[in-house]
């Protein structure tokens, strides 16, 4: 499918309006006092940073009016959105062409074929790229694609080792699938799924000739962590996985590959397979422990409490791992919205241009966007290692902050391939390091202009300088602008100019970059 | 200085009437103070970090043991295609370029390193190596920044420490002499007219709301997880405006002069070696190659990874002899841990031990350093290591940057000789 088909654009919003009250949407501010307290405009800026990718104000207002509990609960449940990509990204890449295809064929033939396998594959693995991260921007159900990327960070395949576009997309669905489900259902499913079964060589597992890359990353990343285990452990475990592989696109269990011997994992013996340890891994007390720290660090960020990591811990083993009322509970939990939890986390790239788009109300070609998220260090479906990405401070360098300044002026202001090369070139005339690259992969021809005005996005009336920063902070930024920061935005106007009466709203071009440089502030990184 | 809106907004806004704002100069005069050409004597260390776990036995190739054969029947390279060290050992094929460093004396091989307890996980294992302490990253700062804040103290020059990429290694991190990190020299900047950015620079900084960088947020305040992020973001980005000048105008007049390999790790020493040669005042670089975790058909895998490192590494080193600045650049090169001795059934090998480091450079004393592991003698179908790699880093921290080497790893090492005098 060359032009993956996208649905018309469905913000929130419009399910919102259904939703709430008609006299509270009427009245946005004055509606903030009926609220329970403690849910006012900062408390569901935070919730829709974190359980969503940012929202624009009419979003984060309609939210506010909704109520802690009806907002947390439309945030779980979506909209009408399709629960699995298949529904309008269709892959037809299926995978290098088996031994049927090329039995016949000469050498030089064979070689063609799989030469254009590759190629195809690599197509339809961008496609599917600018696919997820359009629908992060234009999903009804944010929390879903917001979920989605928390498990592809957790459990990593990569397309450069997987090299097959369709077990990656086959994978996401997975993910997408049981993105607010049962955890102890999606573990045994990522066990024989084959993207991982390929990442992590279990597919070369086998009766007395194990391979423990898949046991090692069971214990170490996807249930226990360091020091919950020996490795010891880790030998008779890969030995219960062995005869789990994959045929096309499926898993398959070879009984003549599985040693089905006795084994000894975590103190538990018998003539154990794969189900058997996932289990006896589940039931270890380090396992919620493991699992609660990685949600909480994700939706709260940093500043975690170990108590709070306890307590997560136990509802996680209490709903016998189901995920939906632990997230509920975590979105309406006082702890969530405390000073240190809130504005405190640094955003991914994923979320720092997604986030940038939903507030801009606008949605660029993804053949950009997911390019750009891989410039700034975070590229969909080709992680790093199988650890995944690291977050938090390790997102911003040196280079990566000047970086996301740049993918933000390329977002607002608009551009085509050559522009892109030729500012990141920039004066210097002298060829790049050899087999060094700009870092930015485009392919050529890609070009973004936006329709939206930045005038647009402000209020009928803005007669002050004052009114104008403070309403282009409130849209762009995630966290409250610092009082030092809004004095320099402000120090951009002459003074002659803003005083009363006076004012005028500047032009287009002097709007755009004003929101670049909001965009490009210390401030913009957090959510 | 004063710039009116026009000149903000360039061409683009010809014929609009001329708001004006001030931008501050703070930005330039603090350009002007820092850096500042490289002394003559300025000693540089390159770290070369192999990642994923390189199997050491395919690249120092003990061929004269029996046991190599017996337990590499499917990954082993013949005896025959090494080239001979002794009559034991030999180099992968494809280390042409390593092999002549050698015969010039100039690579030392630093056989058998690990540490005790070895952790056979890729990023514990990785991180007891930055850390330079088995507690890996609960050691708080990176071996690397513990020894830039002490050898560094009092500096305010932002280049000392620069990471080739985006994403900086644990070993970097520092409480005061942090990395900048860049992909290549030309993008590190911000994008457009030199009086915009100077403006854009300015305000994203706050420069004339002084102070910079806030001290201490405020605990308990009402933005408290805020200001915490945003004093560690300010000082990132003032590091980066600092730097990001300097990098580029060194590098500007580079050409490459010695036969780089087209891959990236050519292309992150070629920077490297801009830099060097343009003068930039770094005393360390840090550059990554990965792919080293070769648990299935490692041949093929191996053999590329080991032919680009020799190839890149040789090439450098040309490149820098060419400018005259070999004579202070050493390379260190070196990976989390070594491969099992038993190959896997996959044609590949399981994560592993102690493995080979290589110290490179003219100023380095070459030759064999260590014992190599006995090969019948295993722990665990494991080799077991001969020196740790803390008695490398002792060498490289009193020997080459210049320190004291048991104030920065806790204990007093016996060092290795790896230099010339």
């Amino acid at each position: 499918m060359k032009n993956p088909m996208r649905k018309p654009r469905a913000f929130l919003l419009s399910i919102v309006i259904l939703l709430a009250p008609a006299a509270s949407l009427a009245q946005p501010d004055g509606a903030a006092d009926a609220q329970a307290p403690g849910f006012g405009l900062a408390e569901a800026r935070h919730l829709l940073n974190r359980a969503a990718f940012g929202a624009p104000p009419g979003e984060i207002r309609a939210f506010q009016a909704l109520g802690a509990r009806k907002a947390v609960k439309l945030l779980l449940s979506g909209g009408s959105a399709p629960s699995v990509p298949g529904e309008d990204f269709a892959p037809h890449v299926k995978g290098r062409p088996g031994k049927k295809a090329l039995g016949r064929l000469s050498e030089s033939k064979r070689r063609e074929l799989i030469g254009r396998y590759f190629k195809e594959d690599r197509a339809q693995y961008a496609q599917f790229r600018a696919w997820w991260i359009e629908e992060m921007i234009e999903t009804e159900h944010p929390l879903k694609e917001k979920m989605a990327l928390f498990w592809h960070g957790y459990f990593t395949s990569a397309q450069k080792e997987v090299r097959n576009s369709y077990l990656m997309v086959q994978q996401n669905e997975l993910f997408r699938e049981f993105a607010l489900g049962n955890f102890r259902t999606l573990l045994t499913r990522v066990a024989r799924d084959p993207a991982m079964l390929s990442y992590l060589d279990n597919d070369q597992n086998r009766k007395g000739n194990p391979n423990e890359n898949f046991a090692r990353e069971l214990m170490e990343l996807f249930t226990l962590g360091v020091g919950n285990y020996t490795e010891n452990d880790i030998k008779e475990a890969a030995r219960a996985f062995t005869g789990w592989t994959f045929q096309k696109h499926d898993f398959r269990f070879q009984h003549r590959m599985h040693d089905s011997g006795e084994k000894t994992v975590l103190g538990e013996t018998g003539r154990l397979g794969g189900e058997q340890v996932i289990q006896i891994l589940l039931r270890q007390e380090a396992a919620p422990r493991f699992l609660s720290r990685k949600i909480l660090g994700y939706f709260a960020g940093p500043y975690v409490s170990e108590s709070m990591v306890d307590r997560y811990a136990r509802l996680l083993r209490q709903h016998n791992w189901e995920l939906k009322p632990v997230i509920r509970k975590l979105f309406t939990d006082p702890e969530f919205y405390g000073p240190e939890i809130m504005g405190s986390r640094i955003l991914g790239p994923v979320e720092y241009v997604v986030g940038i788009c939903r507030r801009l109300e606008e949605t660029p070609p993804g053949i950009f966007l997911a390019p750009a998220a891989e410039f700034l260090g975070q590229s969909l479906l080709n992680p790093p290692n199988v650890k995944g990405w690291e977050g938090g401070d390790a997102w911003i360098t040196t280079a990566t902050f000047l970086q996301r300044g740049n993918i933000a002026s390329w977002i607002i202001e608009g551009f085509d391939a050559q522009k892109i090369r030729t500012d990141l070139l920039g004066e210097n005339r002298a060829s790049p390091a050899p087999g060094s690259s700009q870092g930015m992969q485009i392919a050529p021809g890609t070009k973004w202009h936006p329709t939206e005005r930045i005038r647009w996005l402000l209020p009928a009336k803005v007669d002050s300088a004052e009114m104008l920063v403070d309403v282009l902070c409130d849209r762009f930024l995630g966290v409250q602008v610092t009082d030092e920061a809004r004095r320099s935005l402000l120090g951009l106007f002459n003074e002659r100019e803003n005083v009363a009466g006076k004012f005028r709203l500047p032009p287009e071009p002097w709007l755009k970059r004003l929101v670049r440089l909001i965009l490009s502030l210390p401030e913009a990184q957090l959510g | 200085m004063q710039l009116t809106r026009r000149e903000f907004l360039g061409k683009t806004a010809a014929g609009m009437s001329a708001y004006c704002f001030a931008a501050s100069p703070v930005a330039g005069a603090m350009r002007e103070e820092i850096g500042g050409a490289a002394k003559e004597d300025d000693r540089v260390l390159v770290l070369l970090e192999l990642m994923g776990g390189n199997d050491g036995l395919s690249t120092i190739v003990p061929y004269g043991h029996d046991a190599y054969g017996q337990n590499r029947s499917r990954t082993r390279i013949e005896a025959k295609d090494l080239l001979k060290l002794n009559h034991a050992l030999g180099f992968h094929p494809a280390m042409t370029g390593l092999k002549e460093l050698y015969d010039q004396s100039n690579l030392a091989i630093v056989q058998g390193v690990g540490y005790p307890n070895p952790d056979r996980s890729h990023f514990k294992s990785m991180d007891i190596w930055h850390a330079a302490d088995m507690r890996g990253r609960d050691a708080g700062y990176g071996w690397i920044g513990r020894l830039a804040d002490v050898a560094f103290q009092g500096s305010q020059d932002p280049n000392l420490v620069v990471h080739i990429g985006t994403k900086v290694p644990f070993s970097l991190t520092a409480a005061v002499h942090r990395p900048i990190a860049f992909n290549t020299p030309e993008s590190y900047r911000w994008v457009g007219a030199k009086r915009e950015v100077e403006a854009l620079e300015a305000a994203a900084l706050c420069e004339k709301e002084a102070p910079i960088v806030p001290e201490s947020p405020t605990a308990g305040g009402p933005n408290e997880g805020r200001d915490r992020a945003l004093s560690r973001l300010r000082k990132t980005l003032l590091e980066a405006q600092r730097s990001s000048r300097e990098v580029r105008d060194a590098a500007s007049r580079y050409v490459p002069r010695a036969p780089y390999p087209a891959t990236p790790l050519s292309g992150s020493l070629a920077t490297v070696s801009a830099l060097i040669t343009g003068g930039l005042s770094t005393r360390i670089y840090s550059v990554q190659t990965a792919g080293f975790d070769t648990h299935v058909n490692q041949k093929a895998t191996h053999d590329r990874l080991i032919a680009d490192l020799s190839a890149s590494v040789s090439a450098f080193f040309k490149d820098l002899d060419h400018y005259k600045v070999s004579d202070r650049v050493v390379v260190v090169a070196y990976s989390e841990f070594g491969r099992r001795l038993a190959e896997n059934g996959s044609f590949g090998t399981d994560h592993g031990v102690a493995g080979p480091l290589f110290v490179m450079g003219r100023p380095v004393s070459g030759g064999f350093h260590s014992k190599h592991p006995s090969m019948t003698k295993l722990d665990n179908g494991d080799l077991v290591h001969t020196i740790d790699f803390r008695q490398v880093y002792a060498s490289l921290i009193d020997d080459w940057i210049g320190g004291n080497h048991p104030s920065i790893l806790g204990q007093e090492w016996k060092k290795p000789r790896l230099f010339q005098n």
